[in-house]
């Protein structure tokens, strides 16, 4: 026994394995809340595997900071008059990290495998504008691409591809964007499983840096690569460290072990610029937060019992307090960075008195225990949220707490990701309050979440109004950036009235990195500052 | 070997097999009826149905319980413990990787508790009456009250923000895994929090079971006959006091082996501790299995070996 | 054994009073009931209360223990914690000791093969990690007050069971039984009559320390997330809303877990007071 005790310590002491050798300023550590579960961006789903696919796959195209469109793996490309065919020119010359050549066949490889049903990926339904998708992606008898009359995807040779619309997308463009339209390398997937392929681990893309090491749990290790089309990144390694307790994360962006943290709670944030070798980065972001609640259950059919919940709480105070400033009030679907933010739509004040006498006229009268009660029944209900987001869940105790004071009883329920998930979608919930991270295209979410069509997908609230269909459908169907902006600036403005949710924030992706390190470019979705890692460096200061 | 005896050891040998399996079935059942699965987990922020029913059926969720607990059984038997839904690694692959940090963090508390516990409380116990035992006693009690999470945050807040003497939590700093010196110094305040409890519990129990062996007859009898005092107690009384010692070490097995779950997170020790809790959280039924099936067959193993050792030894002990 | 138990229990409450240990335990565990029983009328301002302008204050006149990330009075939310730790510890101690009293007297009274059967599914109880099974249950299965008391009583039964069941073995030869079945009496009588009301005592200290053991577990659960739903107070969860600010605002997380150890201290002095006032031979045994 003693022997084993003995035996397993020396086991311990030495065999963890060393970490590659770092040198200092030529390396950039990134502490990391979780690991990535697979970097096949075809399937990949969760923001950390989002995160390490983007230093080592590319897209077609890449958004700059305005959200605009530029090349990336695509050198130019053509729209045809009636917005149904897209044409691609790709750059030349590009290579895969194990040396060989990067076509068009890759392209076409990526996106049917996306459209396969066989393929477990919920990126699929933003390809819906392609031709053939309803029969590509049927559930019974599926067909295959060599079976349809117009091919969606086609290999003119191997630097041009064409794209075939079944009809106008606006957003076409923008979803050829990692993390989801990463290319993927025919070679090596051809006729392989992709849900289980052991390339998910050992990935290889055309991406600025290259996987050399990926110890699950502890840490993701990738070298710059030298052969990269735009030029080799200046840094030399790339060291993802995967630390799941925030406050530990801290520690080791003070103490030196990590270099670079997102998304640090923002109480920290003061003290965190005060630091002398660190500073902070902010950015506008697509995420938002709201508080909704079932479209069809009383007392929340009722308008006036809508408005006033958006009237009882102080949403300026919460960014203020609770986000130290680093979110916008939100006043609908599309965040201030969006074209299709309408300026003139404001959301309801906070004025708790309005709130009292809304629902006064909605038939409520306080009961004996201050919570207000209508035909016997107290206006009491539960909020459900995931218990693991820190800022929603400070978000939810302050609207439970403001929501008191005007005699509505809410109680709690954080529930772990799985069953909130699980619950949302089934539509087994009264309130919530849920954080997502938007598309920066306003069609994805905006027609998933709000059109009557949609009450088995993202509608989980189950809202219908027809004249909200009929702006979302009419965005859908033009591909001028004009027209649709006319038709979300009606969405935002029936949505305002309609008070279906209250729109809390936009929080702001915020970063804390070592002072020293320039070259981040913030985009405003997804892609925050990791989209720009290929030209971080180390200056020294 | 005698008959009685060899009937004994293989019946003794079969209730262990068949309570480890009791385990692993309760365990699986529990877990299945559960609400909520996996599939939440490994789809992350872009859920739908569609999707998450292929994922049920591809890691055979969708299969009557009984039969995929054949399926898991069948294949533990001979050795496969399966693939974590999560990560896709090998299950018995991850249990030896994080094997290493609690063995050391738990066998260094256990160490620490034997060694200051032991001779403070024969100490407590001899000195009956005198400040010694008041102390000592005090001590333990207190120490048995701390909350285990608590303690540990009181210690960081003391020794790592206060002094800045040690490190707040970790295994070892980046780059430095190798050297002895860091690794020494992250294990300080986690050992301390779990030995401290662990010590204190262990005294009373030795006090106790050395007084009580004390009072027996058969100690009265040698003081009678005129043997020392200090000989009566080390070759008579501390022995037999020791045995239920040993059980009370032998009840701690289970944290032992299986981490201390409090310690480790508060620590943000990478030990088997919070590989369970991460699992249980994220529904990787495979590594809940594995884990709590390692654990509890090392200590019925453990069990089995004492007793069977006992009939060994004392022959007074009748086969049952 | 018993019979000298029987004639000394008339100077048991003397020897308790005289018995500063449990004096003290029983002090401070009657300021911890009433804590949390009076804890509306007790605490000086509401648990739930925020203000966002008052986050993280220091303690001072107007909050004696500080304020925390919400702005709310720290001192409030400890007294009201006191009642979740209870009302879970309570709970969770009366079933762990019916079902260890019941378990463990039949194990002993009948012995044979009822003695081993149950003996063996203890074990199965007792070879999974405590905190393992009641993560499990509760994670899975949702941490309301009935659950945790429940899955806590699973995994402390064991020990209550284990030694009424000595108790009973012991009993079970004794002349006095023995006579009273001679006389006609039924098992259930001997059991509840004889056998169990010399165990009581035994089976009371037990609930003392038990009390202190549920209340641990409670908090650790807490401290992982799976405890009482906000904005209600419970220790465990207030440690782990005060671990973040460890460094700025250190009174967060130390005076909920203080308090836990109070607790907890007091019911163990308790229960080791009463177990030198009942039977000083039951000293060594426990």
């Amino acid at each position: 026994m003693i022997h084993a005790i003995v035996l397993a310590l020396l086991v311990a002491t030495i065999g963890l394995a060393p970490s590659p050798g770092l040198a200092a300023g030529k390396d950039f550590v990134i502490g990391l809340s979780g690991d990535a579960t697979s970097l096949n961006p075809v399937i990949a789903t969760d923001g950390q595997s989002y995160i390490a696919e983007w230093p080592l796959f590319d897209s077609l195209v890449e958004l700059d900071q305005g959200l605009n469109v530029r090349p990336l793996l695509a050198e130019s490309w053509e729209v045809s008059r009636d917005g149904l065919t897209y044409t691609f020119k790709l750059k030349r010359g590009v290579k895969w990290h194990d040396g060989k050549p990067f076509t068009a066949r890759d392209v076409a490889f990526t996106f049917y495998s996306v459209l396969d049903p066989k393929v477990t990926t919920p990126h699929r339904a933003y390809f819906d504008a392609l031709a053939g998708f309803p029969e590509l992606t049927a559930k019974e008898n599926p067909k295959r691409p060599e079976e349809l009359a117009v091919r969606p995807i086609e290999v003119i040779d191997d630097h041009t591809v064409r794209f075939r619309l079944r009809y106008p997308s606006g957003s076409f463009l923008a979803v050829l964007v990692n993390p989801r339209a990463g290319i993927v390398p025919e070679h090596l997937l051809k006729g392989v499983d992709l849900n289980t392929a052991e390339f998910n681990r050992k990935p290889i893309g055309t991406g600025p840096f290259r996987l050399v090491e990926w110890r699950r749990g502890e840490r993701l290790v990738m070298e710059a690569n030298a052969q990269y089309h735009g030029g080799r990144p200046a840094l030399d390694h790339l060291i993802l460290r995967i630390i799941p307790d925030s406050v530990v994360l801290l520690q080791e962006l003070r103490a030196g072990g990590v270099d670079f943290v997102e998304s640090p709670p923002l109480t920290e944030v003061a003290r965190l610029k005060q630091t002398a070798n660190l500073k902070v980065l902010a950015a506008d972001n697509t995420s938002y937060t709201y508080f909704g609640w079932r479209q069809d259950l009383a007392p929340f059919t009722d308008l006036r019992v809508r408005r006033a919940l958006y009237h009882a709480i102080d949403v300026p105070s919460i960014v203020r307090e609770v986000l130290q400033g680093y979110a916008a009030v939100s006043t609908g679907q599309f965040p201030p960075s969006s074209w299709a933010f309408d300026p003139s739509v404001k959301p309801y004040a906070y004025d708790p008195n309005r709130a009292k006498a809304l629902l006064a006229e909605a038939g409520f009268k306080p009961g004996p225990d201050g919570v207000l009660v209508k035909d016997g029944k107290r206006f009491s209900f539960s909020v459900r949220h995931d218990q693991a987001n820190q800022s929603v869940k400070d978000t939810a105790v302050i609207i439970q707490e403001y929501l008191k004071r005007v005699g509505v009883e809410v109680q709690l329920e954080p529930l772990d990701w799985p069953t909130f998930v699980k619950k949302l979608f089934a539509s087994e919930f009264e309130g919530i309050v849920v954080g997502w991270t938007n598309h920066h295209d306003p069609d994805p979410f905006a027609y998933t979440i709000w059109h009557s069509s949609q009450w088995k997908g993202r509608n989980f609230a189950h809202y219908k109004n027809p004249r909200v269909d009929e702006a979302l459908e009419a965005a859908r169907r033009t591909g001028v950036t004009a027209e649709r902006k006319k038709h979300y600036a009606e969405l935002s403005k029936l949505l305002m009235e309609d008070a279906p949710y209250v729109f809390l924030y936009f929080p702001q992706q915020v970063y804390v990195t070592r002072s020293g390190y320039e070259g981040f470019v913030p985009i405003p979705t997804f892609a925050g500052i990791y989209q720009s890692l290929k030209s971080v460096r180390w200056t020294g200061k | 070997m005698e008959p009685g005896l060899r009937t004994y050891i293989l019946k003794r040998v079969g209730f262990a097999v068949l309570m480890l399996v009791g385990v692993s079935i309760i365990l699986f059942t529990i877990m299945r009826l559960a609400p909520g699965g996996p599939e939440a987990v490994l789809i992350g922020g872009e859920f739908s149905q569609e999707a998450a029913a292929q994922i049920r059926q591809r890691l055979g969720l969708d299969r009557p319980i009984a039969l995929q607990y054949l399926g898991w059984a069948g294949a533990a038997v001979r050795g496969d413990l399966g693939r974590s839904f999560k990560t896709g690694d090998p299950v018995a692959a991850l249990i030896l990787d994080r094997l290493g940090p609690t063995l050391q963090l738990t066998a260094g508390a256990l160490t620490l508790a034997l060694v200051v516990a032991v001779p403070l409380g024969v100490l407590a116990a001899v000195r009956r009456g005198t400040i010694w035992d008041t102390l000592g006693s005090a001590v333990a009690l207190f120490g048995v009250s701390f909350p285990s999470f608590w303690l540990g945050i009181m210690l960081i807040l003391l020794f790592s923000e206060v002094l800045h003497l040690l490190p707040p939590s970790g295994l070892s700093e980046y780059g430095r895994e190798a050297e002895l010196s860091a690794r020494v110094r992250h294990a300080i305040l986690p050992t301390l929090t779990l030995g401290l409890i662990q010590m204190a519990s262990f005294m009373r129990f030795t006090r106790s079971s050395l007084l009580e062996v004390l009072r027996q007859d058969y100690v009265r009898t040698a003081r009678a006959k005129g043997l020392g005092g200090a000989r009566v107690v080390w070759r008579h009384a501390l022995r037999n006091a020791l045995i239920p010692v040993v059980t009370v070490v032998g009840l701690s097995l289970p944290t032992l082996v299986g981490g201390a779950v409090l310690t480790e997170t508060v620590f943000a020790w990478p030990g088997i501790g919070r590989l369970a809790v991460g699992a249980v959280f994220e529904r990787d039924y495979p590594v809940i299995m594995g884990v709590n099936l390692m654990v509890a067959a090392v200590v019925i193993s453990a069990n089995l070996l004492t007793d069977l050792a006992y009939c060994v030894i004392d022959p007074r002990i009748s086969y049952r | 054994m018993t019979e000298q138990a029987h004639a000394e229990r008339p100077s048991a409450l003397r020897r308790f009073t005289r018995n500063r240990r449990g004096l003290v335990g029983g002090l401070v565990v009657t300021v911890m009931v009433i804590a949390g029983a009076l804890a509306p009328a007790l605490a000086p301002q509401s648990y739930s209360a925020q203000s966002l302008l008052n986050r993280l204050q220091p303690p001072s006149a107007a909050h004696w223990l500080g304020t925390d990330g919400f702005g709310r009075d720290v001192l409030s939310r400890v007294i009201w914690g006191s009642r979740v730790s209870l009302e879970i510890g309570l709970l969770a101690t009366m079933l762990s000791l019916v079902v260890g009293t019941a378990v463990g007297s039949v194990a002993g009274y009948f012995g044979g093969a009822a003695d081993t059967a149950i003996m063996r599914a203890a074990d199965v109880f007792l070879s999974v990690p405590a905190l393992f099974l009641i993560l499990i249950v509760v994670a899975l299965f949702g941490a309301s007050l009935t659950n945790t008391a429940l899955v806590i009583a699973l995994v402390t039964w064991a020990p209550v069971g284990r030694i009424v069941r000595s108790e009973c073995l012991s009993l079970r030869h004794r002349d006095f039984v023995h006579a009273a079945a001679a006389l006609g009496a039924g098992h259930a009588r001997i059991l509840s009559r004889h056998l169990l009301a010399n165990a009581l005592p035994i089976v009371i200290v037990q609930a003392s320390l038990l009390l202190g053991q549920t209340i641990l577990i409670e908090s650790g659960l807490s401290y992982l997330g799976l405890g009482a739903r906000p904005p209600l107070p419970s220790w465990g969860n207030m440690v782990v809303e005060g671990r973040q600010f460890l460094a700025s605002a250190w009174w967060i997380a130390t005076f909920p877990g203080l308090a836990i150890f109070v607790t907890v201290l007091g019911f163990n002095l308790f229960g080791d007071g009463l177990r030198d006032a009942s039977d000083p031979t039951l000293r060594g045994r426990l």
